[in-house]
């Protein structure tokens, strides 16, 4: 890990000692500079002190071309950091909130997305309480076919986890520090990062930013990405609701399943009674592998209680936020 | 507030009254007041642990201002609202007592019944269950529901309790910890602590209406519960061993498989093809079920041996300590 350092500290203000920002580049970008001088921009209009750490995420980006040349003397303090090869998203982040010290991190989209002077009103709700403020782009400048594509996995992503969110795939985002200490992320799951915080009873704010461009390259939102997201957002749906009880999860599909199987082979077998040749019916086959089925999900769904009641000991339901308590030796 | 000072110092708590409190703030001074009036006469030093369940109503408020002008008082704020097992759990955790007493924030149970459960702890119980005997809350949706819902639980569990749901209850808190609580499993409290300790006792105790404030029950759990209990009865008579409990289905769907079997080929060979084919795939079926089931009991042996220690680890068996003031 390389680490370049320029710049120097503004005194704090608004009861938060400093935000971070960190800026995740991972491909080459001609209007690179335009961006790092707009996000410098907003970040020295911000009424406490800021610094910005930049994580080059593999060898595609060259630090030496793209950014060093443009930071200014003086004014954010600014640290490039570059990983020796490009990681997932989300360990990106992690080596930026490694490095950086702020109480407060706003993560920076890659090119610019969304307007950054947003980071002002983020900044506010993050003052009054909230534990992570989300971004909605409006109005959208991208294709009505993209912009069909996400409003109906947003609409798909807040129905399963019911949270109320519009734009789980803008980059530009604001977090306390307490809140990446008790919710870690990992892998794609960062993207549904506000929806895990939310579980954990921090405060999710979402605040509407213009919306400046959006570059599709090729193969990025090609089937198989959505495939994997929405195979991401099933993961979340069940971690969220169903961990602790999977028999509740089980065992209604399986008593549906169970009880359609039992009625339909008891109207064929009737039915049969009656003269009707039940080998000639081929629903007889599906019937009683309802029958089956639905007897399978009980038994994983008692399984899966077996393993949450014995090896689930170690994780609590609850998360406590303060005890107000008298010291201990008065 | 104790006219004894020995009942301040928190090093030497030895009787933990936890409270969980969800949208409560009328409730939470009468409600300490009754509790006041009540436990410094036992003679042991307390602690009361008041867990604010992410209320929205300023109940956390007027807890910390009942906290700090009363040391024996502790706060546990939880971030949210997770749910009243969530939040006893809580409490649970954080109590420093070696005896608790659980009760709800409502007002419904008096706290004027604790000596009595206390005394019964005394007797050599690890768990002494309230039972509500005159309930004051509407026939149709809260008692009825709860009398069927006991019912249930009584003959599923084979546990016999008149009232799982009273929330008022007292027990060593190193029993209670040895049980995984999480969910709604707090209404199985009776059920899973025989996993640890066969001593459970019941007390009838008083139960008012409700006065201030809204009850937080509804009739949709019904469906929840059931599946509950389902799943609660199998934990606790297979957590120790899952190979024998879905072993004993599988010889069960063996037999009606062989059963079935028999009759399908005599069908057969008496003529009626149709019917003895027909048959013959359902005793097919059975017999793969249960090897499936016996499989699934495989699976569920790795589970529970792969390095857990169970809560009902027989080497650890409860056994009595003695009584409560140390003879």
């Amino acid at each position: 890990m390389l680490v370049h350092e320029t710049g120097v500290n503004r005194p704090a203000a608004t009861g938060i000692e400093r935000l971070s920002a960190i800026w995740v580049c991972t491909k080459p970008d001609a209007q690179r500079p335009l961006a790092l001088a707009a996000y410098l921009r907003a970040l020295a209009a911000l009424p406490c002190a800021s610094e910005l750490t930049i994580v080059v995420n593999g060898a595609e980006v060259d630090p030496e071309r793209e950014l060093l040349p443009h930071l200014p003397a003086g004014g954010v303090p600014t640290t490039v950091v570059s990983l020796h090869r490009r990681c997932d998203e989300a360990t990106a982040i992690g080596a930026g909130l490694r490095v950086s010290g702020g109480d407060v991190l706003a993560l920076l989209p890659e090119y610019l997305q969304a307007d950054a002077a947003a980071l002002q009103p983020m900044l506010e709700r993050i003052v009054d309480g909230a534990g992570y403020v989300a971004t909605w782009r409006v109005p959208r400048v991208d294709s009505r076919w993209n912009h069909l594509k996400s409003v109906v996995f947003n609409r798909l992503t807040s129905w399963l986890t019911s949270t109320e969110l519009h734009d789980v795939n803008s980059g530009l985002r604001m977090v306390r520090r307490e809140v990446t200490q008790h919710v870690p992320i990992y892998g794609e799951l960062h993207r549904f990062w506000p929806i895990l915080a939310a579980q954990h009873g921090f405060r999710v704010d979402e605040v509407q930013v213009r919306h400046l461009e959006e570059r599709v390259a090729r193969g990025d939102y090609h089937a198989g990405v959505y495939l994997r997201r929405v195979l991401d957002l099933l993961t979340l749906f069940f971690l969220s609701k169903f961990t602790r009880r999977p028999l509740r999860f089980f065992g209604l599909l399986g008593s549906a399943t169970l009880a359609t199987g039992l009625l339909l082979t008891g109207v064929l077998f009737g039915q049969g009674w009656f003269g009707t040749p039940m080998l000639e019916r081929p629903l007889l086959i599906l019937a009683v592998l309802l029958v089956v089925l639905g007897i399978q999900l009980f038994s994983l769904g008692l399984l899966g209680e077996l393993i949450i009641f014995t090896q689930g000991k170690g994780s609590d339901d609850y998360h406590v936020e303060t005890i107000h308590e008298s010291p201990r030796d008065p | 507030m104790s006219a004894d000072p020995s009942h301040l110092s928190p090093a030497a708590v030895r009787l933990s009254v936890v409270v969980p409190l969800y949208n409560e703030r009328e409730n939470v001074r009468p409600l300490y007041e009754q509790l006041r009036d009540v436990l410094p006469q036992l003679g042991l030093p307390y602690e009361l642990v008041l867990v604010d369940d992410g209320s929205d109503d300023g109940t956390r408020d007027a807890l910390v201002a009942l906290q700090s002008c009363d040391p024996t008082v502790r706060v546990i704020c939880l971030r949210r609202n997770f749910g009243q097992t969530a939040a006893m759990q809580a409490g649970i955790r954080h109590a420093r007592g070696e005896y608790l007493v659980t009760l709800d924030g409502d007002l419904q149970n008096d706290p004027r019944d604790i000596p009595r459960l206390l005394a019964k702890l005394d007797e050599g119980f690890d768990l002494v269950i309230g039972w509500r005997r005159e309930r004051k809350d509407s026939l149709l949706f809260r008692r009825l529901p709860s009398w069927i819902a006991n019912r249930i639980i009584a003959a599923v569990t084979g546990v016999r309790v008149h009232d799982t749901g009273c929330s008022l209850k007292a027990c060593r808190a190193e029993m209670i910890r040895r049980i995984p609580l999480y969910s709604d499993l707090h209404r199985f409290i009776p059920t899973l602590s025989t996993l640890v300790t066969g001593r459970l006792a019941e007390v009838v105790v008083r139960h008012h209406p409700r006065q201030r404030g809204r009850s937080k029950y509804g009739l949709s759990r019904v469906g929840r519960v059931l599946l509950d209990v389902l799943a609660v009865k199998m934990l606790v008579s297979s957590a120790r061993r899952p190979l024998h409990w879905f072993g004993r289905w599988a010889i069960l769907l063996l037999a009606l498989a062989g059963m079935t079997g028999l009759v399908a080929g005599r069908w057969a060979l008496a003529g009626k093809a149709d019917a003895g084919f027909s048959l013959g795939v359902i005793s097919l079926l059975l017999a793969y079920l249960a090897s499936h089931l016996i499989f699934t009991g495989v699976l569920g042996e790795l589970v529970v041996h792969s390095g857990s220690s169970l809560p009902g680890d027989p080497l650890l068996r409860w056994t009595n300590v003695g009584a409560r003031n140390g003879g």
